[in-house]
C-alpha cells in the first residue's frame, strides 16, 4: 500500500521521532518530535548547525540507529510498508541494502576495492548482476569512467564523491541518503558534486535526503527540514 | 603534560581491552622466554652436575708415529713460541697392562708438567700422594691394588679411585717412566696432552648464560694446528658430556628462536596498543604537542605494562617449566633460575614494550630504509653463515633467515595473496585479499613472529620425523625379533650350543668387547662375525673378514671414511684395519669400531676377549619361553626381549623430543596470542570501514565474517610463507647442526604431517585470534554508533 500526499507517492514517513544521548548521569534529547514525509523523486534537505542531529536522523532513517521515540516507515510502490524503527537487525540490513543508497562526507569508498568494484559492490550484495553495465555507465555520466580501474586513494576528493554517488545509485534505490557530501570539498568541487548528485538521483527517479549546513544546497532542495531547534 | 597524562589515563579507562591485550601479549612473551630458559638451564645444570673427567688437559695430540724424541722436538718448538695458543704440554702413554691375566688400562704421564690430574693425585685426606712423585709407584683402586700385589708386580701402589670418565672402568695412573716400564715400551708415547688458552671461553660463558645450551657443541678453545699431527679437544671424548651437550644444544637453539619471537610479540603488542591512538595523536600534534612528549608518555605506559607483564610472565613461565620438566623427566630435574633469567625477562618484557611506542610515535619516514637494513643484514648473515658451515654460523644463518622472513618473505606472500584477488569473482573476497597486503605491513612484527614460530615447528618437526625414520630403520636392522643377553660372566661356546638347541631359535650371535683403542684416540672396540647376515644389521650387504666397520661419530671425529685405515692398539701390539663401512649409530656418544673376530684374533691374544653379549634370533611365538629360559641361565636382569629394547629406545627418543616439541607449541601459542593483541588494535582501526559497509547493506554477521576471514588470510600468509623457512631450518638442523654437533647425519624427508600440522595450527590459531576482535568491531557499541 502506498501513501498519497496530494498527487505524490510517499516512500518514507517519519512520525514523532526522537533520540536522546546520555553523558554520564545527564540525558539530552538531540532530536524530538520529528515529523515529515519523503515523496518519490523529492529532494529533502535536513538543515541545521553542527550537533543539531542531522547525521543521527540519517542514521535513524537508514535503520543504523534506532530512535528512542516515534517511528520511521518505508513504503515501496509494489509492497507493504516496512517499519524501519521496529524491524529486527537482519530486516533492517536487508532494507538498507535494497532500498537505500548512502553518500558520506568522509571515508566513502572501500580502499581495497577499485572504483568499478566499489560501484558493483551493492549489486553483488543484492545479486543484481544484470545491472552491471548500467552501473558502470553511470560512472561515465558522472565523469569518472576513466578511473574505473584505479583505487580510491589515487582519486581527488571530488572524484571520490562522484564515485560514491555512482555506488549509491548502482542498484537504483528509491531513496538516497547523503551526509554532508560536499563538506570536505572546495567550493568548485562541491558545486560539481552537488550537480552530479541532483542529476543522478533525478535520472534514477530516486528521492534524496541530504544533510547539510550549506544554505545554497539547502535552498536547492524541494523541501527543507530545519533541525536547528530540534524540530522542523 | 598534566592534561596529556589525564587524557592517556582516560583513554586506558575507556579502552581497557587494548591495554589488557598488551599486558597479556607481554606476559605470554615473557612466559615463553622464561619457560624455554628455565627448562634449558635446568636440564643443562642437571647434566653438568655429573662428575667430570679426571684430567686437566684440553686437547689431545696424536700422530701415526709418536715417540719421546718426537715429543721433545715438539716441546722445543713450543718453547721457541711456535704454538702461542698452547699453555702447557705433557707426554702420555695410554695402554693396557697385564695384571694376573686381566688387561687393565694404565695411563702414564708427567706429573710435573702442569697437566697432572690433581684430584687423582690426592689421598682421601686431601693431601698429595707424595710417594707417587718420589717413588716408582702407581695409583689404583683398592681392588686393582690387591690384584697387582697378588700378581707380584714390582711397583708401589697408592690407593685411590681414578676414573677417566664418570661411570667408566677403573684405571691405573702412573708417571711416564713407570708406565713405560710396566708396559715394556721404553721411549714410546701414545699422545701429547695440551692445555690451550681459553680465548673464547669468556664470550662463550656469557652466550651460554644468555641462551643456556647454545654453546654446548661449540669449541671452547681456539684449536691449535701442528703440521702432521692430529689435535682434538678432549671435551669431545667425554660420553656423558657429549650427551649433555646434545640435549642442551637443541634447547639452546630453541631458546634463541623463542627469545627472538617473544621479543617481537611483546614489541608488536605494545606497538599496536599505541598505534590505535594515532588519530588522537595526530590531533594533539596538530595543536602543538611535540612527538617527543607523546613518545615519552607512550614509553612510560609501555614500561608500566611491561613491568606488570614481566612479573606475570615470570611467574607463569616458572610454573609451566616445572610442569613440563615434571612431565618429561619426573622428579629428576631441579628448577634453576638466576639473574640472567630475570634480566632476559626484563629485556624481553619491559624493553620490548618500551620499543613499541617509540616505533608507533616516530615520524612516518624512513620505515622502508630500516626494513631494508634489517632485511639486507639478514640476507648477508644468512649467506655468510651458510658458506662458513660451522655451528655458530649455522645459527647465525638461521637468525638471518628469520630476519629475511619478516622483512621480505611474509610481505611477499601477502602481496601474492592480493594478486589472488583477480581470480575471485566475489568483490568482498577481493577486498579482503587486497587488505591482506596492507595489514601484513601493519602487523609485520606479530605476523613475522607467528611465521617464525610456525617455521620453527615445521623445521623441528621435519628434523624429528626424519630422525625418527632413520632411527626406526636402524632399530629394525639392529634389533631382530628375539632376545638379547648382556651377561656378567663370559659366554662360552657351550652356552651358545645350549641356546641354539632351544625351541624356536633360528640363530645365535655372540659379541665381544675388548680392551683396545685406536691409535688416533679412544674408541669402543667390539668383535663380531661380520657375515652378510650380520652386515645387514648395520645396513650393508657384503661379508667382512678383514675390514672393520666404524660408526658415524668415529668417522667424523677422526676424519675417516670408507677405504681409510685405522690402527687398533692393545697390549703393546698394533693392527691396521681397513674401514669397510661407516654405520649409523644414533645416540652413540663416542667412536665405536667393530672388527671381524678372526681378524682381531690373528694379531691379539684370545684371552683378552670378553664374550659377554649374545643376540638370539627366534620365532615370535617362542620368544616368551626363550626369554624365561635365558633368564634362568643368565639372570633376569641380563636378558631383554629385543621388542622391549626397541620400545625403551623409542620411549627415550620420544621423551627427549617431548620437551622441544612442547616448547615449540608454547612458542606457537604465544605467537597466536600476540597476533590476537595486534588484531584487537587493527580491528579498532577498521571501525569506520565497517560502518561504511554497514551503511551500504552489510549485516553485522557479514562484517564479522569478513574480519574473521581477514584474520584467516593473515594467518595463511604467515603460515604458508613459513614453509620455505621451515625447510631451511630442517635442512640446517639435519645437514649442518646434527653432524657438527653430534656426529650423526639425518636424511631430510618431507613429512607431510610435520609440515601440514603447524601450518593448519597457524591458520586456525590466527582465525581464533581474530574471532573476538572481529566480534567487538562488528557487534560492539561503537559499531552501532551513527556514521
Amino acid at each position: 500500500m502506498t501513501v498519497k500526499t496530494g498527487n505524490a507517492l510517499t516512500v518514507l514517513t517519519v512520525n514523532g521521532v526522537g533520540k536522546q544521548f546520555t553523558d554520564g548521569s545527564r540525558s539530552r534529547w538531540v532530536l524530538k518530535d520529528i515529523d515529515f514525509t519523503v515523496e518519490v523523486g523529492q529532494t529533502i534537505a535536513l538543515w541545521g548547525p553542527s550537533g543539531s542531529g542531522k547525521s543521527t536522523l540519517l542514521g535513524i532513517l537508514a535503520g543504523i540507529t534506532l530512535p528512542d521515540a516515534g517511528r520511521v516507515s518505508f513504503t515501496v510502490p509494489s509492497g507493504a510498508p516496512f517499519v524501519v524503527s521496529d524491524a529486527a537487525e537482519r530486516a533492517r540490513v536487508q532494507f538498507r541494502r535494497r532500498q537505500l543508497g548512502f553518500v558520506f562526507q568522509f571515508f566513502n569508498l572501500v580502499p581495497t576495492l577499485t572504483v568499478a568494484e566499489n560501484v558493483l559492490l551493492p549489486l553483488e550484495l543484492n545479486r543484481l548482476p544484470e545491472r552491471r553495465s548500467a552501473a558502470l555507465a553511470r560512472l561515465d555520466e558522472l565523469g569518472v569512467g576513466h578511473c574505473a580501474d584505479r583505487f580510491p586513494d589515487t582519486l581527488s576528493g571530488g572524484e571520490q564523491q562522484r564515485v560514491a554517488i555512482a555506488r549509491a545509485l548502482a542498484h537504483t534505490p528509491p531513496v538516497v541518503l547523503a551526509d554532508e557530501p560536499t563538506g570536505n570539498l572546495d567550493s568548485r568541487s562541491a558545486a560539481v558534486v552537488t550537480d552530479a548528485l541532483w542529476q543522478a538521483t533525478a535520472s534514477a527517479a530516486s528521492s534524496l535526503v541530504i544533510a547539510t549546513h550549506n544554505e545554497r544546497i539547502a535552498a536547492r532542495a524541494d523541501r527543507l527540514i530545519d533541525l536547528s531547534q530540534g524540530a522542523p | 603534560m598534566r592534561s596529556l597524562i589525564k587524557s592517556q589515563g582516560r583513554f586506558l579507562r575507556r579502552h581497557p581491552v587494548g591495554a589488557l591485550a598488551t599486558l597479556i601479549g607481554i606476559a605470554l612473551a615473557v612466559m615463553a622466554v622464561v619457560t624455554v630458559h628455565t627448562v634449558s638451564q635446568s636440564i643443562r645444570g642437571t647434566l653438568d652436575a655429573l662428575p667430570g673427567g679426571t684430567f686437566a688437559h684440553t686437547h689431545l695430540l696424536t700422530a701415526p708415529t709418536l715417540t719421546e724424541k718426537g715429543y721433545f722436538h715438539l716441546r722445543q718448538r713450543w718453547r721457541q713460541g711456535e704454538f702461542p695458543t698452547v699453555a702447557a704440554m705433557a707426554p702420555a702413554i695410554d695402554d693396557f697392562m697385564d695384571v694376573g691375566g686381566q688387561p687393565i688400562r694404565i695411563i702414564g704421564f708427567d706429573p710435573l708438567a702442569g697437566l697432572a690430574p690433581a684430584a687423582a693425585l690426592q689421598q682421601p685426606t686431601g693431601r698429595p700422594a707424595a710417594n707417587f712423585l718420589t717413588s716408582d709407584a702407581v695409583i689404583a683402586s683398592a681392588a686393582i691394588a690387591e690384584e697387582i700385589r697378588r700378581a707380584e708386580i714390582a711397583v708401589e701402589v697408592v690407593e685411590s679411585e681414578p676414573r677417566p670418565t664418570p661411570g667408566g672402568p677403573a684405571i691405573v695412573l702412573a708417571d711416564l717412566p713407570t708406565a713405560q716400564r710396566l708396559l715394556d715400551r721404553e721411549g714410546e708415547i701414545d699422545a701429547v696432552w695440551l692445555r690451550v688458552h681459553g680465548v673464547r671461553a669468556r664470550f662463550l660463558d656469557i652466550l651460554d648464560a644468555l641462551l643456556p645450551g647454545i654453546t654446548a657443541a661449540m669449541p671452547r678453545y681456539a684449536d691449535p694446528t701442528i703440521d702432521d699431527h692430529r689435535i682434538v679437544a678432549t671435551r669431545r671424548w667425554n660420553p656423558a658430556s657429549r650427551f649433555a651437550d646434545a640435549m642442551a644444544f637443541t634447547l639452546g637453539a630453541l631458546a634463541m628462536l623463542s627469545l627472538l619471537m617473544a621479543a617481537l610479540v611483546a614489541a608488536q603488542a605494545s606497538y599496536s596498543n599505541m598505534a590505535r591512538r594515532r588519530l588522537e595523536q595526530e590531533r594533539l600534534v596538530a595543536i602543538g604537542v611535540s612527538r617527543q612528549a607523546l613518545r615519552t608518555l607512550g614509553v612510560a605506559e609501555g614500561l608500566v605494562l611491561g613491568a606488570a607483564g614481566t612479573a606475570i610472565g615470570l611467574t607463569l613461565g616458572t610454573l609451566v617449566a616445572e610442569r613440563l620438566l615434571a612431565t618429561a623427566f619426573g622428579g629428576d630435574v631441579t628448577i634453576s633460575t638466576g639473574s640472567w633469567l630475570v634480566a632476559k625477562a626484563i629485556a624481553c618484557g619491559v624493553a620490548a614494550a618500551a620499543v613499541g611506542p617509540i616505533l608507533a610515535t616516530r615520524t612516518p619516514t624512513g620505515g622502508h630504509r630500516t626494513l631494508h637494513m634489517v632485511g639486507g643484514l639478514g640476507v648477508a648473515v644468512a649467506v655468510l653463515g651458510i658458506i662458513d658451515a660451522t655451528l655458530l654460523s649455522a645459527f647465525a644463518a638461521l637468525a638471518g633467515l628469520c630476519a629475511v622472513q619478516m622483512a621480505y618473505t611474509v610481505p611477499l606472500f601477502g602481496s601474492a595473496a592480493s594478486r589472488l584477488a583477480a581470480l575471485t569473482r566475489s568483490i568482498g573476497a577481493r577486498a579482503n585479499l587486497r587488505a591482506a597486503t596492507v595489514r601484513v605491513g601493519e602487523l609485520r612484527l606479530s605476523l613475522g613472529a607467528l611465521s617464525v614460530a610456525v617455521a620453527t615447528a615445521i623445521g623441528m618437526g621435519l628434523m624429528v620425523e626424519s630422525l625418527r625414520v632413520d632411527f626406526t630403520t636402524m632399530l629394525e636392522q639392529r634389533l631382530w625379533p628375539g632376545v638379547y643377553v648382556n651377561a656378567h660372566e663370559p659366554v662360552t661356546t657351550t652356552d651358545v650350543d645350549w641356546i641354539a638347541a632351544q625351541p624356536g631359535v633360528r640363530d645365535v650371535r655372540r659379541y665381544a668387547d675388548v680392551d683396545a683403542r685406536l691409535l688416533r684416540g679412544p674408541a669402543a672396540v667390539s668383535l663380531a662375525t661380520l657375515t652378510a647376515v650380520e652386515a645387514r644389521r648395520y645396513g650393508f650387504q657384503d661379508q667382512l673378514t678383514t675390514r672393520a666397520i666404524l660408526n658415524e661419530v668415529g668417522a667424523r671425529l677422526f676424519g675417516l671414511t670408507v677405504g681409510d685405515t685405522v690402527t687398533v692398539v692393545a697390549g703393546g701390539r698394533q693392527l691396521d684395519v681397513e674401514i669397510g663401512h661407516v654405520f649409523r649409530d644414533f645416540g652413540a656418544p663416542a667412536a665405536r669400531v667393530i672388527l671381524p673376530t678372526s681378524h682381531y684374533e690373528s694379531r691379539f691374544p684370545v684371552e683378552a676377549v670378553r664374550w659377554l653379549r649374545i643376540a638370539v634370533l627366534a620365532d615370535s611365538d617362542a620368544i616368551d619361553a626363550l626369554t624365561a629360559a635365558l633368564a634362568e641361565r643368565f639372570g633376569t636382569a641380563n636378558v631383554r626381549n629385543q621388542a622391549a629394547i626397541r620400545a625403551v629406545a623409542m620411549d627415550v627418543f620420544d621423551r627427549t623430543f617431548l620437551v622441544s616439541r612442547s616448547l615449540t607449541s608454547v612458542a606457537l601459542a604465544v605467537a597466536v596470542l600476540g597476533l590476537y593483541a595486534a588484531l584487537t588494535a587493527l580491528q579498532a582501526s577498521r571501525e569506520r570501514e565497517f560502518q561504511l559497509l554497514g551503511a551500504i547493506g552489510y549485516g553485522r554477521a557479514q562484517t564479522w565474517r569478513l574480519a574473521v576471514a581477514q584474520a584467516s588470510i593473515l594467518g595463511a600468509v604467515a603460515a604458508i610463507s613459513a614453509v620455505p623457512l621451515g625447510f631451511a631450518i630442517a635442512w640446517v638442523l639435519c645437514n649442518v647442526v646434527q653432524p657438527l654437533a653430534f656426529g650423526w647425519s639425518i636424511d631430510l624427508r618431507a613429512d607431510l604431517a610435520a609440515i601440514a600440522v603447524p601450518v593448519v595450527l597457524g591458520i586456525v590459531g590466527a582465525t581464533a585470534a581474530g574471532v573476538v576482535p572481529a566480534y567487538r568491531s562488528s557487534f560492539g557499541q561503537r559499531a552501532a554508533a551513527t556514521v
